[in-house]
């Protein structure tokens, strides 16, 4: 709560939260001279549902319809804090418009473009992505795009690098938050530097089950994480116990920054309107819930 | 025992005791093998006369039943039907519509000690009751730890795992079916005082609920297996249980409709790569 006014960018929040010394605070960061587009709340969503056609990725089985309505769904909420005036912009960027470049940094990828204008993950404050993903353990986690344009898989060591203004990133799909990853310096050190402004990536270890149900916790989900829990709401949202061995839903937070009291507390206390400022990301903290056993990784400790 | 269905040239096992292989051991080529068995006991078509009532929602219900303070909350912003709180030491929001609270209490130090996590769960139901949910909209109850872990650039390794929160996850159902979108997860700090309760319980439309259908059960089969190839599945196993999902009539009120969920498993491919497990929502006609 409330830190969003140590940021190192200006971060807007809700005017009626607001006292006067806050206001007067937030008024000077705002007025401070940055390029347009880190000045302005954007997010990016992208629901990545048909594969398998020309032009395409995958195979035509992998298709998952619900993909874009889930993104629809957060995307949605955006629109409302839009219409109360706490929000900017949000692009739905759904299928052949979310291309592997704009999930790629050109220092890693020659068809890197991820600050895009309206499209690139990193152009936008906050991202959503419903798609397949996977990982390779120990090593990396990757997510399906909805082109062959670019790449078809974005691997978060070998193309993602957020440098420019991508602060929350939520990834609904399996495997992008892996525990074995985490362990062995995946995420933080891999799509991060130490003045990267990512923050939270909200993931899952291992594979998390896909159906209409999914647009309802992730529509919750986006709705109560204005002001706080924007770690914490994922976890209690997403998870869940299966009645066989072996397939349960695993959510995982990841915060990055340079201590763990301003980690935590953005996890708990932070959200879309309150992105506080957790330093450089020199060290991250992953929370999980102990002994979930998914399809596709370990069981958590 | 087990029936084969011919329909549209594929063929469909239902069966009420559990999977089985195909006649004679064969492979179930281009079709779907669909176990049905959880579908041979068809749930009340009534709901419980005690349920969560809409005053629930009432800023003094959530605040003496659920968290239980004596602070006044006062009201700070408000987004669309969302309402903001803050208290003390407590944050509250909530959405009488959408059933929707978030209580939150301020950052406070704890001295962590060894928890009976079966006291910490009572304790959360005990909120839950005491707010004016009762049993009867109760599924089942999880009771989790959850893990927190560091790293940084001065460690060599991470630091080992130790409990953050302790958390009750409450799944809501009635009849024995579970209600998709409901639950209300209560959570405790590592002293095993009560932090946190997110919950998305929508309250119930007094009328207009869809809990029976006519169909059989080679009815709802056929109609599962349509519902699969619409969403562009081909094959593969799919296990079909009842589920009610909420729907929003005319006056934004909401109510349960019945239906059946077929839940495919992870597929694994020879390529290494693997889709996760689906659930395909079949409407049944239900009214």
């Amino acid at each position: 709560m409330f830190r969003a006014f140590l940021a190192t960018k200006p971060i807007r929040h809700s005017r009626r939260r607001l006292s006067g010394t806050r206001l007067a605070l937030a008024a000077a960061l705002a007025a401070a001279s940055l390029p347009a587009a880190q000045a302005i709340l954007e997010a990016h969503t992208y629901g990545v549902a048909e594969f398998g056609d020309t032009g395409e990725c995958l195979d035509k089985s992998d298709t998952h319809k619900v993909h874009t309505k889930t993104a629809d769904r957060f995307a949605d909420h955006f629109d409302d804090l839009i219409a109360a005036g706490d929000w900017d912009d949000v692009d739905r960027r759904d299928n052949s418009s979310c291309r592997g470049g704009y999930w790629s940094d050109p220092s890693k990828d020659a068809t890197g473009d991820d600050s895009h204008a309206g499209y690139g993950a990193d152009e936008a404050d906050v991202v959503f992505i419903h798609t397949h993903g996977g990982h390779v353990a120990n090593t990396n986690s990757s997510i399906s795009m909805g082109s062959d344009a670019d790449e078809c898989s974005v691997e978060t060591d070998a193309d993602m690098f957020f440098d420019d203004d991508l602060d929350i990133a939520i990834i609904k799909a399996c495997q992008s938050g892996d525990y074995g990853v985490w362990s062995n310096g995946g995420y933080r050190q891999q799509i991060t530097d130490s003045t990267s402004s990512l923050r939270v990536w909200n993931a899952f270890h291992g594979d998390s089950d896909c159906g209409s149900f999914v647009k309802g916790y992730v529509e919750d989900y986006a709705e109560e994480s204005d002001y706080n829990g924007v770690g914490e709401n994922w976890i209690d949202e997403a998870y869940d116990d299966s009645s066989s061995a072996n397939n349960d839903d695993c959510p995982t937070s990841i915060v990055m920054g340079d201590n763990a009291a301003d980690r935590e507390h953005m996890y708990e206390y932070g959200g879309w309107l309150d992105i506080e400022d957790t330093g450089d990301k020199t060290g991250s903290t992953i929370w999980y819930i102990s002994g979930c056993d998914p399809d596709s990784g370990t069981v958590l400790p | 025992m087990f029936s084969n269905v011919m329909l549209h040239a594929v063929t469909i096992l239902f069966f009420a005791g559990g999977p089985v292989q195909p006649p004679g051991g064969g492979s179930d080529v281009g079709g779907f093998e669909i176990d049905a068995s959880a579908l041979a006991n068809r749930p009340a078509d009534t709901l419980p006369q005690q349920r969560l009532p809409a005053s629930a929602f009432a800023v003094e219900a959530i605040w003496s039943g659920l968290v239980q303070s004596s602070e006044q909350p006062g009201l700070v912003d408000a987004i669309g039907d969302r309402e903001y709180f803050e208290s003390t030491t407590w944050y509250l929001e909530r959405n009488e519509l959408t059933g929707a609270v978030l209580a939150l209490r301020k950052p406070v130090p704890v001295d962590p000690q060894p928890q009976d996590e079966n006291a910490l769960r009572l304790d959360s139901l005990q909120r839950l009751s005491a707010w004016g949910l009762p049993a009867t909209e109760v599924q089942r109850v999880l009771q989790r730890r959850v893990l927190v872990q560091h790293e940084s650039d001065n460690l060599q390794q991470p630091t080992p795992p130790i409990v953050h929160r302790y958390k009750t996850f409450v799944f809501r159902g009635i009849n024995g079916v579970p209600i998709e979108g409901s639950r209300a997860v209560l959570t405790h700090h590592r002293d095993g005082s009560f932090n946190r309760a997110l919950i998305n319980w929508p309250p119930l439309a007094p009328t207009g609920h869809k809990l029976r259908s006519d169909l059989t059960v080679p009815e709802i089969v056929a109609r599962a297996i349509a519902a699969l190839r619409r969403a562009g599945e081909r094959e593969g196993e799919a296990t079909l249980t009842w589920c009610y999902v909420p729907t929003e009539l005319e006056d934004g009120s909401i109510a349960l409709e019945l239906v059946v969920n077929a839940r495919m498993p992870a597929t694994h491919y020879e390529d290494g790569t693997s889709e996760e497990p689906r659930v395909i929502t079949v409407k049944i006609d239900a009214y």
